[in-house]
């Protein structure tokens, strides 16, 4: 509709004779337009406004640029994989390289910047590919089949703000908005435990586990454990940890032990944990006081030394055996009149063999703890020195009190060292000078059963064998008379009984012959007989039905007769 | 071109204004305006009663607004998303480059120097040429006047072509809505390049070309030689 004036159109109008002004049409008087030529640069203005502004939340959309390392860029695609948090979109990655060193994947992601971003991301917040994944826990990710993996997030508390981050190979089981505490334990082995890996109090599943790592040293195992709230208040100054992988089964001197928690456990591992009564501390004084976040427990192989009574003040003593310790163990153990009060540390050689020591003992150091005896008056063994010990232990000793190994279970074997008083034992004392003080020995269980085994030999010895093989001897051959006898009769039997039965069996013969004669005999009298008796009836029957099909066919000849032959 | 010969012509000068005629845009009518209308500068066409100016009124002014308004929206309508893209696979926003991009990564050169041309080369070189044109104009340079006046006309013809894009856009929109599966939406882009076509549609409307050839005190711009030959233009 702009039709563009064509200056030429111009050349008809201004032709040799222009036509005089007069001549042509006169247009009507417009009024004067309330024009103004500023309304005209609104335009730009707006235009402008509108421009700016879109720049503006365009920029301002565009929140921080964060940098995530990967060890593997699976899934994670340039303008097309989103970062979320709790499932909302808020950011997408914009280039995937690999770092300088090649030895990982850096995501340079873009935040959307309407989201107080910032405040998430800080030190503590972590970053983590989102696929399937299929676990002991179960089934996560599935919409990442159809959509693309995606990276999770998970903000952290931290104040500090970060911008770089070390992204995680598996998504972190708890997130930091889920309410709870983190824990440290200390574990010698990794046992069956996994990330995930269910903690239970009293069976009841309450916390997982986060993470574990080795310690430097390459001997221990820490664990970042997660109880979630309202349980982490349980976690006390005296909770205890334990191992409750699987089925524990234990086999020591105390015989077979087998113990599991729940089944899920049993399949891929777990932790329990407890709180251990403190035995100084009444009931009444309450409960113990929460751990504080991050605690560091240590984490035990088994509910039994994780529920141990706390050994605060132990003694060590050596004592020497003679005998074979085969069956003793480092923590075997120490036991007084069944009751166990220590342990042993270690099982060693006592010295070279040399002159002075042609036979070396095994040095076998226990560490009692005297206050894992319960006393029945409450006044018991408190923070005994090594003096009280001496006051204590000497008498005894001069009573018989002694150390012996003994055997806990006869089925394997295992050795214990039992502290008891030994009749008529020799006399001797506690070697105080020595370190650890030597503790005076008896032969053991299995010592005093070999000597018995030796006592009843020597008894054996004595058993007069001769004069037994000779008496034996006698009475073979009185046997041998009698075998003679038994034969004799046999043979009597022989002569006399055998032809008697002979004649019996010719005449069950004969008889048997006699009957079968009589059967054929009938057999060819009645047999033609009956033959004839039967096809009589088989006639008698024809004739009868010939006339009940001629009387079916004509009833009346019942009352007529049969109407003459008409031949 | 004005064709008149001043050696047979009373009127002093050649071009219509001068001989104090004024021509309708709507219906092409000429007219001679009373003394008012002429102090005016304002009247309405005897024939089809639209209103008429002896030039259009403000044209550099008003030209230029909308060029600059379309100048600013021009940055936007590049840098933002012109589409979203909404389907299982993720969402997606492309700009009008990164659709060319991928058109030409996914080997449709044709469609992506299509795109290209229609949707960045068009749209700049209306911005440029006009502002080169309104220019010249304001520092009363008449030379090239014939060709400013083709670019002119080249502007006004290709511009109605850079709306290609917002075609396709609204198209597609309209098309893919399947729900949950895919949706495509325009982007705050789309908005603001449709204004920038728009804008300089208007600018180039606003620009009067016979302002190429007027003097700024009414002059009349020498005739080239070849038109001064009276019998050449005698009937």
């Amino acid at each position: 509709m702009s039709d563009p004036e064509d200056p030429r159109d111009d050349t008809p109008a201004a032709p040799a004779t222009p036509p005089a002004p007069a001549d042509l049409p006169r247009p009507v008087i417009a009024r004067r337009a309330h024009y103004s030529l500023w309304l005209v640069w609104l335009v730009p203005l707006v235009a402008v406004v509108i421009g700016v502004t879109l720049g503006a939340r365009s920029i301002l959309n565009r929140g921080p640029t964060i940098t995530i390392y990967f060890h593997n860029a699976e899934g994670i695609e340039a303008n097309k994989t989103h970062i979320k948090y709790k499932d909302v979109d808020v950011g997408i990655v914009r280039r995937v390289t690999l770092t300088k060193d090649h030895r990982e994947v850096e995501v340079t992601a873009e935040m959307h910047g309407n989201s107080g971003i910032e405040s998430m991301l800080v030190a503590d917040t972590r970053f983590w590919v989102v696929r399937p994944r299929i676990g002991a826990a179960g089934v996560s990710g599935l919409n990442t089949l159809l959509s693309g993996a995606y990276i999770g997030m998970d903000a952290g508390r931290s104040a500090a703000e970060k911008r770089e981050f070390e992204g995680l190979d598996v998504q972190p089981a708890i997130t930091a908005d889920v309410p709870g505490r983190q824990f440290t334990l200390i574990s010698d082995d990794l046992g069956s435990l996994d990330i995930g890996a269910p903690i239970y109090l009293r069976r009841v599943p309450v916390g997982q586990v986060l993470a574990y790592s080795m310690l430097p040293d390459g001997r221990h195992i820490r664990f970042t454990i997660f109880i979630t709230a309202p349980y982490d208040r349980f976690v006390t100054t005296h909770s205890r940890f334990w191992h409750a992988s699987g089925v524990d089964v234990d086999l020591g001197a105390q015989g077979l032990h087998v113990q599991t928690q729940s089944v899920v456990s049993v399949l891929s591992g777990g932790i329990a944990f407890q709180d251990l009564p403190d035995p100084d501390m009444p009931a009444t004084l309450g409960p113990p006081p929460e751990a504080p976040e991050r605690t560091q427990f240590t984490l035990y192989a088994q509910m039994a030394d994780a529920l141990k009574v706390p050994d605060s003040q132990g003694f060590d003593y050596r004592l020497l055996f003679a005998s074979s310790v085969r069956g003793l163990a480092v923590g075997a153990p120490v036991e007084y009149r069944g009751l166990p009060i220590g342990e042993v540390t270690r099982i060693a050689v006592d010295g070279k063999p040399d002159e002075d020591n042609p036979e070396p003992k095994i040095a076998v150091d226990v560490r009692v703890y005297p206050r894992r005896l319960p006393t029945i008056n409450k006044s018991g063994p408190e923070d005994m020195t090594l003096d009280d010990q001496k006051k204590r232990l000497d008498p005894m000793i001069k009573r018989g009190f002694r150390a012996q190994l003994k055997s806990g279970s006869l089925l394997t074997g295992q050795l214990y060292v039992s502290l008891d008083f030994v009749r008529d034992a020799p006399q001797a004392r506690i070697d105080w000078q020595t370190s650890p003080p030597t503790m005076p020995t008896a032969p053991g269980s299995l010592d005093s059963l070999q000597d018995s085994l030796a006592s009843l030999a020597r008894k054996l010895d004595a058993v007069p064998y001769d004069q037994l093989a000779g008496d034996l001897h006698k009475d073979l051959a009185g046997l041998d008379t009698t075998l003679r006898h038994v034969d004799d009769m046999v043979q009597h039997l022989d002569a006399s009984v055998l032809p008697e039965a002979k004649n019996t069996l010719a005449d069950a013969r004969k008889a048997v012959e006699d009957l079968r004669r009589t059967l054929g005999t009938v057999d060819q009298t009645v047999g033609p007989q009956a033959t004839n008796a039967l096809g009589e009836v088989a006639k008698a029957a024809a004739s009868m039905k010939a006339l009940a099909d001629y009387l079916e066919r004509h009833p009346e000849s019942l009352l007529k007769g049969k109407p003459e032959d008409p031949k | 071109m004005p064709a008149c010969d001043p050696a047979t012509d009373a009127i002093p000068a050649c071009s219509a204004l001068a001989a104090g005629l004024w021509r309708c845009r709507g219906c092409a009518a000429v007219c001679a305006p009373p003394p008012e209308a002429r102090a005016q500068g304002r009247a309405r066409c005897p024939r089809c009663d639209a209103v008429i100016h002896p030039r259009q009124p403000d044209s550099v002014a008003r030209s230029w607004a909308f060029l600059l308004a379309g100048t600013a929206l021009y940055l936007p309508a590049n840098l933002l998303p012109v589409t979203t893209t909404s389907s299982i696979g993720g969402r997606q926003s492309d700009t009008i480059f990164s659709g060319i991009v991928y058109f030409w990564k996914d080997g449709s050169y044709g469609l992506a120097a299509l795109v290209f041309v229609a949707s960045i080369v068009v749209p700049m070189t209306k911005l440029l040429l006009l502002s080169l044109l309104l220019i010249s104009l304001q520092r009363h340079d008449r030379r090239w006047a014939l060709r400013r006046l083709a670019a002119w006309r080249v502007l006004e013809l290709i511009g109605r072509w850079s709306m290609l894009d917002i075609f396709a856009i609204t198209i597609l929109a309209a098309l893919v809505q399947v729900e949950s599966l895919a949706d495509l939406r325009p982007g705050p882009g789309a908005m603001a390049f449709g204004a920038v076509v728009v804008l300089t549609m208007l600018a180039t409307l606003a620009f009067d070309p016979r302002l190429l050839f007027d003097k700024p005190e009414g002059e009349v711009v020498p005739t080239p030689p070849e038109f001064t030959d009276p019998d050449g233009d005698a009937p």
